[in-house]
């Protein structure tokens, strides 16, 4: 008794994917992560701070690194919408009914997740003035 | 001391359902859910409560001093 009191009090917080933990395989299957190092971009079309970052990313290039958007809006006429404005030059997959994002769970968006080799390297919650420069950081942190 | 358990994991349940992810705020950024997106007159009694209560000098205009009398 006690203990399923315990475990129903702490199902209320159910945590995403930490630093160092491995992608589920069917999101990894679903995302098409490949061996290497993925850079997962999570956004939405009504998200004034994803519009605002993601022209920086545009042109983002590192060497053996692949960036990934997944659109989180549920609606797909607007998401796609709003990638064609943008004209992303990097794979997007949409999820609308939340399935990837809720694995990660991160606590606002834009949130941007690295992935190494299947596993949570890294993750960047929030918008940043210079992205850019913080992403090209983060991935030669993990690169040492 | 059962039945008080029950009834207390069934209210923290219900709690789990109110929480919205930040993916799931679509509705709530659209713009009538700003505060004052319906009414000119909010904005403005909000401002004049919000100048007179700081006393200060903001870049949306000139407040008084602090006695909400302007």
């Amino acid at each position: 008794m006690r203990l399923s009191l315990f475990l129903s009090l702490f199902s209320l917080f159910l945590w995403g994917y930490e630093i160092g933990d491995p992608v589920d395989p069917q999101i990894a299957s679903r995302l098409h992560l490949q061996k290497g190092t993925q850079v997962l971009l999570f956004f939405a079309s009504w998200c004034h701070s994803c519009a605002r970052e993601l022209p920086q990313l545009k042109d983002f290039s590192s060497p053996g690194v692949e960036l990934v958007g997944v659109d989180v809006d549920e609606d797909l006429r607007a998401a796609r919408r709003f990638q064609k404005k943008l004209s992303l030059p990097f794979r997007v997959i949409n999820d609308p009914q939340g399935e990837i994002i809720s694995q990660f769970n991160p606590v606002a968006i834009p949130a941007i997740y690295i992935v190494s080799d299947g596993v949570v390297k890294d993750r960047i919650i929030g918008s940043h003035p210079d992205i850019r420069a913080l992403l090209q950081e983060r991935l030669r942190r993990i690169e040492r | 001391m059962r039945g008080v358990l029950i009834l207390f994991a069934l209210l923290f349940s219900g709690c789990k359902a109110l929480h919205v992810k930040p993916w799931e705020k679509e509705i709530f950024a659209r713009e009538i859910f700003q505060q004052g997106a319906c009414s000119d007159r909010f904005v403005e009694a909000q401002h004049h409560i919000y100048f007179s209560k700081e006393g200060s000098k903001g870049g949306e205009g000139v407040a008084g001093g602090g006695c909400g009398c302007n």
